[in-house]
């Protein structure tokens, strides 16, 4: 026995659940990273482009001759010179244009030696445009004589779904209370801290490497390389630190492509930087809605239906915004047991701004309007039959094995664990039943509080044709890992969860783990950062990567420790025997004796693991997610009757996580999430005239700053998912999607008024509390 | 918006000689200059093109202008103390603690640690035309704060009018300090004088400072009121990063006079005073106090809060304003 293994013992521990530094944390915190947006290279070019700033015209003429006469400017491009309508969803859309479909609409684009020039040069390109009758609504989409936006799309009807389950007519009938509102979600945008950027540069045999903040790098290519009449194969992408994404990098928008076409033309590598105006203005916003819900319920607190019409403003292009009801009607179908379904969805082109993915991908819009039904219910319930409102909702909320109208199989299904345990935190019952009465006493302040909840996909969304992920693990002669992934980092925290994984199969410490994962030429196939799926499908990958080298390892050992590999373990950097955690070899000694000999045994494996779920089809029957999860947030406000302020004081949230792998990166994202859906629900509007947006800054469009936060109380229920790495779902949406309505039925609790319509600004819900005024006296 | 489109010089002179060795130079060869405190007003409005000077002269050298001192029944107030060296001087806590609480709902810390009372009472009017990009200001035909022939706030402006521009005051210091019956202290370079506060705001919102070209403010002189209990109460969406959609200070003197003083609202502060003798009630007093206020105050869809909703809030934050000092005078 050497002498660095005599008497030492090591005993089995586990870093699952406890906290793991970001490991690029300490860097962006004093400013050290190295964004995309700091990133120069040799030679480099600036592109800047020109954007319409008009809603609705034909682009008469282009006049580029005084910007390329500006010393410095290296190209002025235009429509001419780029190919057409390639980009997007359905195809409807072209890096540069030539006609004029929304403000943001790409005219022109200039190559220059320096930022400055090329700004320059844009207002010297004179444009001469004929203004048209624009569509500012889906609904003035659908009227009759409505101008047509696109040319392919007659009557401006663009994507459309649908699905239905048993028999509505009868379940109305059997229905003692029907529920029917119309809400109106609202446009906000993703607000990046890193502006959109992207950095084009081809070598000489054709090949473009193209620098983006893109979240899925690897279909990106099959959407970029359309655009550019290439090969999706002579596209490297390479991913430097990004400044946020959230969803709005989940698609090509025309910037791309014109930051290649650019440098294509110049033979330099051409940037394209957003300023943070042309960020609000030009980026993906999330896809606004009008919601017509009813709900159905017996006396007795049984959902008895839900049907949903929904109309959502395409904008003038599609990207992901019109998709969204993919997920939706899922809520519409899982959110609670709801025996009967009836979802329609149509979205209507327009002149406005075009909606991307983001955060919570239609849940943020439909949980707002059911979550506020189940709260009318529980009211209604409460107040004519005296029934308990969580007692209603646990009637109604499902349990595990259970099978949605869609088909999403709730394997482990907590959600009345989420309810119970949040209620009892909170003391929500008591609570409520005091607000409630204090709400028609006079004075100032109003207390409320307000519970919603809602499901998602916590397994990935199966709407690709595969939703895997690649992993290749190597290990050196030191017993340092490297694992090259698929999965991306765009700040939620993959790095730290995959060396955690990593760490606990191997016994080697968090930070012997590299993660290899920016760079397209490199990394295995991956279908992006989405779904809430990156710990459950990536993590997966890795952990079984892990296990088949700690297998290789343990069977090395085992020959010459002289027991089976089945009794001896990695712990520690050590391989110890399993029963007593005695040490036998150090980690390190044991890779180079196996490298080392004349039948060399180098640890190198790689895996591609994916989920069990079944595609998305055309009917939207399937499992398309390997987990769903739940989570209950019941939210504490005050509310100034005269002012018409709503101060979330305390949210507790109760959520279904599977199993915690990084404790603090879930609270990260708990935090974040909640941020997110706090600003939607109280302050944030994109607000548009005419097509335009009227508050392009962070003076005017208002994200909610650190004094809004409100005390948080986070429960993490585990629920431990079969599918799932240790047992963990995927958990970063829901925290965005339950806030809002939680809030918004604190508020009804608190003054007894409903809003439809959020954001819950100062002024519309003092207008609302002076007109009850009005109306009650 | 990542940088100031033109160009611009920039000096730090260290004495105020050398200030105005410099001031004029540039006087003499006709180059348009601008003073620079903390910068957080100006910088914004050089990168939106509303201010192109050829020279930016930075007043923080003048390292003598950076102080607090009590001085009998006044403080002293150096025009570069920084808005964050205000909040927590123990002068300031002890005598003006409203002032405090007033410069410390401003922007944001990193903000607050730039800024100084200075720039604060000095701060450009604003409205939600003219505080844009000069992309989104050139879809519209340029108004009369940078030239143009039209306000595209009050559409039906013309030249000739009492106030051609009602871009909006926004100070969240200005209404304490002119509770505080405050003076400034001015040089230039025909040499110093003392006016009060109230006298440096003006009607228009082009020309909203008395200052003139070239002068700059070194203190302020802030009275101590005896027995006088004060208060300040903003109105934003968020608890920072916002300017004032209206800010109301008030002020209880020790013989029960009430004085409030408004920002946010017309082109300057509005000041209103009520004597406690002329009134039956406290209560009656401040109705009296919010009629004046009302009387006094235009809004304009200057803010992304319509304006009736601005205007109906002015009573609201008043009294709120006044409750806070009495619920304090009870404590
Ligand atoms: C995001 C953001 C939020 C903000 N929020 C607020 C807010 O809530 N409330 C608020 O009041 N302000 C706000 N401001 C404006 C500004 O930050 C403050 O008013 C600040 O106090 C200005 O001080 P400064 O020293 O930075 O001024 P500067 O920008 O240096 O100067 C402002 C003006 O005053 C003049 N000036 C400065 N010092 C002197 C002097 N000694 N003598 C003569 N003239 C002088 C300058 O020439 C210039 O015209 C905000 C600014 C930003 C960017
Ligand atoms: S109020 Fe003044 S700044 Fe605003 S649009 Fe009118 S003139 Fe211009």
């Amino acid at each position: 026995m050497a002498e660095d293994v005599a008497f030492k013992h090591i005993e089995k521990t586990s870093l699952i659940g406890k906290r793991i530094k970001k490991p690029d944390a300490p860097a962006k915190a004093i400013g050290k990273t190295r964004y995309i947006n700091d990133m120069v290279l040799p030679q480099m070019l600036y592109g800047k482009i020109l954007h319409a700033g008009r809603p609705h015209a034909e682009i008469i003429s282009i006049d580029t001759s005084e910007a390329e006469k500006l010393a410095g400017v290296h190209l002025v491009i235009t429509a001419k010179d780029t190919p057409d309508l390639k980009l997007g969803f359905v195809k409807d859309n072209a890096p540069l244009k030539s006609k004029v479909l929304c403000e943001r609409d790409e005219v022109a684009a200039v190559a220059a030696e320096s930022e400055a020039i090329a700004a320059a040069a844009i207002k010297l390109i004179k444009v001469s445009y004929k203004d048209l009758p624009g569509v500012f609504s889906a609904k003035d989409g659908l009227k009759k004589d409505a101008p047509q936006i696109q040319e392919n799309f007659p009557g401006n009807k663009s994507l459309k779904f649908k699905f239905k389950h048993g028999d509505l007519a009868e379940a109305e009938a059997g229905s003692d209370i029907i529920l029917d509102h119309v809400f109106n979600v609202h446009y906000v945008t993703h607000c990046c801290m890193g502006t959109s950027c992207a950095i084009a540069d081809f070598d000489h045999n054709g090949k473009l490497t193209i620098y983006s903040q893109t979240q899925y790098p690897y279909n990106y290519k099959m959407d970029l390389a359309p655009a550019l009449g290439i090969d999706p194969g002579d596209i490297r992408v390479i991913q430097p630190t990004t400044g946020g994404s959230f969803g709005a990098k989940l698609d090509v928008y025309p910037y791309e492509p014109v930051a290649a076409i650019l440098a294509q033309k110049t033979g330099r590598p051409v940037k394209v930087l957003f300023d943070r105006e042309e960020e609000f203005i030009n980026s993906p916003t999330r896809q606004p809605a009008a919601i017509h819900l009813r709900t159905g319920c017996t006396s007795d607190g049984i959902l008895t239906f839900r049907s949903a019409d929904v109309l959502m403003d395409n904008g003038a292009y599609t990207s992901w915004g019109p998709t969204v009801p993919v997920i939706m009607m899922r809520t519409v179908s899982g959110h609670y047991r709801v025996p009967v379904i009836d979802f329609k969805a149509q979205a209507v082109y327009s002149n406005n701004a075009y909606a991307g993915s983001f955060r919570g991908y239609g849940n943020v819009q439909m949980t707002y309007a059911t979550a506020q039904h189940m709260d009318m219910f529980a009211e209604e319930l409460s107040e004519k039959h005296g029934m308990d409102p969580i007692e209603f909702h646990l009637k109604n909320a499902q349990k595990s094995g259970e099978v949605t109208p869609q088909k999403s199989y709730l394997r482990e299904c907590v959600l009345a664990e989420c309810l119970t345990t949040a209620a009892a935190a909170s003391d929500y019952v008591n609570k409520h039943k005091t607000y409630t009465e204090a709400c028609t006493e006079e004075g100032r302040y109003k207390r409320g509080i307000g519970l919603a909840s809602s499901i998602h996909n916590a397994g990935g969304a199966k709407i690709h044709k595969s939703d895997g992920c690649g992993t290749i693990l190597k290990m050196d002669d030191y017993a340092r890992v490297t694992v090259i992934t698929g999965a991306s980092e765009i700040g939620q925290g993959i790095d730290a969860v995959i060396s955690q994984i990593v760490s606990e199969e191997l016994g080697v410490p968090p930070e012997h783990v590299t993660l290899v994962n920016n760079d397209s030429d490199i990394g295995p196939w991956d279908v992006g950062v989405h779904a809430s799926r990156t710990t459950f499908i990536a993590g997966n990958g890795a952990k079984r990567a892990a296990i088949k080298a700690k297998k290789q390892i343990l069977a090395a050992a085992s020959k010459q420790a002289n027991v089976t590999a089945e009794e001896l373990d990695l712990r520690g950097g050590y391989v110890v025997q399993d029963k007593d955690g005695a040490a036998v070899i150090r980690l390190d000694r044991m890779l180079r004796q196996m490298h080392f000999q004349p039948t060399p045994d180098v640890v190198m494996v790689s895996d591609y693991y994916e989920p069990n779920s079944e595609l998305e089809g055309k009917d939207h029957i399937s499992d398309h997610s390997a987990a769903y999860s739940h989570a209950v947030h019941i939210a504490e406000v005050v509310v100034d009757t005269y002012t018409g302020e709503v101060k979330v004081e305390k949210v507790t949230m109760a959520q279904d996580v599977g199993r915690v792998i990084n404790r603090m990166g879930l609270e990260a994202q708990m935090e974040g999430g909640l941020a997110f859906g706090l600003g939607f629900a109280l302050s944030e509007e994109m607000i548009f005239e005419e097509g335009r947006l009227l508050n392009p800054s962070f003076r005017d469009y208002k994200v909610p700053t650190a004094p809004e936060m409100p005390e948080i109380e986070m429960h993490f229920i585990e629920s431990d998912c079969e599918e799932g790495p240790y047992g963990a779902k995927g958990i970063a949406e829901l925290p965005t999607i339950v806030i809002a309505p939680a809030i918004a039925n604190a508020v009804y609790n608190a003054t007894g008024i409903r809003f439809l319509n959020p954001p819950m600004s100062p002024e519309k819900v003092a207008r609302a509390i002076w007109e009850k005024k009005q109306a009650d006296s | 918006m990542t940088a100031p489109k033109k160009d611009f010089d920039f000096a730090r002179p260290k004495t105020i000689e050398q200030l105005y060795n410099l001031v004029q130079e540039c006087q003499h060869e006709g180059r348009q200059f601008i003073f620079s405190a903390g910068g957080t007003d100006i910088m914004p409005n050089l990168k939106s093109e509303i201010l192109s000077p050829d020279i930016v002269i930075s007043l923080t050298g003048l390292r003598a202008l950076n102080n607090i001192e009590k001085q009998g029944d006044h403080i002293i107030i150096g025009a570069l103390t920084s808005l964050s060296e205000l909040c927590s001087n123990n002068n300031i806590q002890k005598y003006l603690p409203a002032l405090a609480r007033a410069a410390h709902k401003v922007a944001s810390p990193q903000i607050r640690n730039r800024a100084t009372i200075g720039g604060n009472i000095m701060v450009e009017n604003r409205c939600s035309y003219i505080n844009q990009s000069p992309i989104n200001r050139e879809s519209h035909s340029p108004c009369f704060k940078i030239g143009g022939d039209v306000c595209h706030l009050v559409k039906s402006a013309k030249r000739g009018d009492d106030i051609l521009c009602q871009a909006r005051f926004v100070s969240d210091t200005a209404p304490l300090l002119l509770l505080q019956n405050s003076t400034v202290n001015i040089i230039g370079p025909a040499g110093s004088k003392e006016i009060k506060l109230a006298d440096l705001y003006l009607n228009d919102g082009i020309e909203s400072k008395s200052l003139m070209h070239g002068e700059i403010i070194t203190h302020i002189k802030v009275e101590i009121t005896e027995n006088s209990l004060s208060h300040y109460e903003k109105l934003t969406i968020r608890n920072a990063l916002d300017f004032p959609s209206l800010g109301v200070a008030a002020l209880r003197r020790g013989n029960g006079d009430i004085s409030v003083a408004l920002t946010g609202l017309n082109t300057r502060p509005g000041v209103f005073h009520a004597k406690l003798e002329n009134h039956e009630t406290s209560d009656d007093m401040i109705v009296d106090i919010c009629r004046k206020a009302n009387d006094f105050t235009v809004t304009y869809q200057q803010d992304f809060f319509p304006r009736g909703y601005r205007k109906n809030m002015i009573s609201v934050f008043i009294r709120r304003a006044i409750n806070k000092i009495l619920e304090g005078a009870k404590s």
